[in-house]
């Protein structure tokens, strides 16, 4: 991942302040499927140690889709077991800068 | 031992443990309801199970006909006691034809498994009976699941992957609500879907002489397909498919469950008939359950419980685990209020609920008894730490402060 500074260099202050909105976005997302409290989760917290569900998850995957504007495979759900997981596909298949 | 042994055992292991982690007893062992006490179980919700008119049917046909011939209803289909019946049921849904089968589960396992082509897409409503899913498996179709209630998904979905089959309950067996029927037909027409709408806990309770909710809507020409268990409203052991009339013609030759079961019962078919006069004239007890069921959503919403998204005569109290269910389901028992727990498979996991199933005979005196055995068992069962009651006080913080 690139830090933000050398973004910041690229691309300028405005590039960063959009990718830190779209993580935020991602996050609520996330805590809003799952039904958990803001706060609860660490990037590599595991959604099922959290008590999700397939349903939780699927409403995961249809929240990011819509949102982003980008297809993602059912199979993927096994890697979007984490905020970090989730980040790292949606990356993938949105073509976002690594 | 072999693989499939040590399978077994294994599942049977774990059925084992899970049960010893309720801490006490969901479905056996339970207590037995006295005579004074409230019964929310059942799905007979205009209370008609028991009404002279059914009784008397059943009994006498029972007299005449004993068990009647016990085949499939391939061998019996121009003489079967079944056909006049599906005819009224025609009638009453104002569909081109239907036919009976053996149960709800039936019915739509035989529909789709007979309608729908091997990798078909179906896009089906992440809560829609377990029966509706099933039928998909049996076709060897695709199931497309898509978030419950969300219309924009579904939409996105079949844009990417073609026209299919859409499957949803009218009224959700779980959480009680009802799905957008119009905007349901509107998006099949719009993009050449067929829809399947299972009617279970809607026939004989909304519409035109109980007609349903596609009848409510004014819809019945519009939903391809309307399946029902008869075991709710209906009261009977049955299940129910409104199709066009070339569709009813092949299924009882297609749908394996009528291939290869035995047709319905004189006394059952005779006890849905007898039903089926009442329903149709029963806008009485349509109107009693409605207010009775609005009473106690409103009363227990009151009280700190979070019964959403139910709209119906279905009210789900929902403790979250198995654990928490069984111990509701425990103290409330002990005030005489029986309702019934869903646990997985019946729900995901830490979605469990205590449903209440309401129905239109309870009188203003049950009403209250429910909403105090609700109100007394609130600080013992934990249900202010239910993530469901969370939820409500978030969403709704003055009403539920004002219950504590």
């Amino acid at each position: 991942m690139l830090r933000n500074s050398q973004i910041a260099a690229e691309q300028g202050a405005g590039a960063i302040e959009a990718i830190e909105a779209r993580d935020e976005r991602i996050t609520e997302l996330v805590y809003e499927q799952l039904d958990l409290e803001p706060g609860t989760l660490g990037e590599q917290d595991l959604f099922a140690d959290h008590g999700a569900d397939s349903l939780g998850l699927l409403g995961v995957l249809a929240a990011l889709e819509k949102e982003f504007k980008v297809v993602i495979e059912p199979a993927e759900l096994e890697r979007m077991d984490c905020l970090a997981g989730v980040r790292e596909v949606l990356g993938e298949v949105a073509g976002w800068q690594a | 031992m072999s693989a499939v042994s040590r399978y077994l055992a294994e599942r049977c292991a774990r059925w084992e443990a899970r049960q010893a982690g309720w801490g006490g007893p969901i479905f056996h062992g339970r207590a037995r309801p006295g005579a004074d006490d409230l019964l929310l179980l059942s799905n007979d919700y205009l209370a008609l199970g028991g009404h002279p008119h059914v009784v008397a049917a059943q009994t006498d046909s029972l007299a005449r006909h004993g068990n009647g011939l016990l085949m499939s209803g391939v061998y019996t289909r121009d003489e079967d006691p079944a056909h006049e019946l599906e005819l009224r049921f025609a009638a009453l849904l104002d569909a081109p034809a239907t036919m009976l089968c053996q149960s709800g589960w039936s019915a739509n396992v035989g529909l789709i498994g007979a309608i729908a082509a091997p990798d078909e897409p179906v896009y089906i409503d992440a809560l829609a009976h377990g029966s509706l899913w099933a039928g998909i498996e049996a076709a060897r179709a695709t199931p497309r699941p898509f978030p419950h209630q969300d219309i924009e998904y579904l939409e996105l979905l079949i844009r990417r992957h073609g026209p299919g089959l859409i499957a949803v309950d009218t009224i959700y067996s779980v959480t009680g609500d009802r799905c957008p029927l119009a905007a349901l037909v509107e998006i099949a027409e719009q993009t050449g879907c067929r829809l399947i709408a299972d009617e279970s806990h809607a026939l004989g309770v909304l519409g035109p002489r109980g007609a349903g909710l596609a009848a409510e809507l004014g819809l019945s020409g519009h939903v391809d397909f309307r399946t029902a268990s008869l075991a709710k409203a209906f009261a009977g052991r049955a299940g129910l498919i409104a199709c066009p009339r070339r569709i009813a013609e092949y299924l009882p030759f297609h749908a394996h469950g009528a291939v290869f079961s035995s047709t319905l019962l004189p006394h059952d078919v005779a006890g849905l008939a007898a039903v089926l006069d009442l329903v149709v004239k029963a806008d009485d007890r349509r109107s009693r359950l409605r207010a009775n069921a609005g009473a106690l959503r409103d009363g227990l919403t009151m009280l700190g419980y979070d019964v959403s998204p139910s709209s119906s005569q279905i009210i789900p109290l929902q403790p979250g685990g198995e654990r928490e269910v069984a111990r509701f389901q425990g103290l409330l028992d002990a005030h005489g209020v029986f309702g019934a727990a869903f646990i997985p498979p019946a729900v995901a996991k830490d979605r469990c609920v205590h449903r209440l199933s309401v129905h239109s005979e309870l009188g203003g005196p049950e009403l209250v008894r429910i909403l105090d055995a609700c109100a007394a068992v609130r600080e013992e069962s934990g249900m202010h730490d239910w993530k469901s009651t969370r939820r409500l006080r978030a969403a709704r913080p003055e009403e539920v402060a004002a219950s504590c």
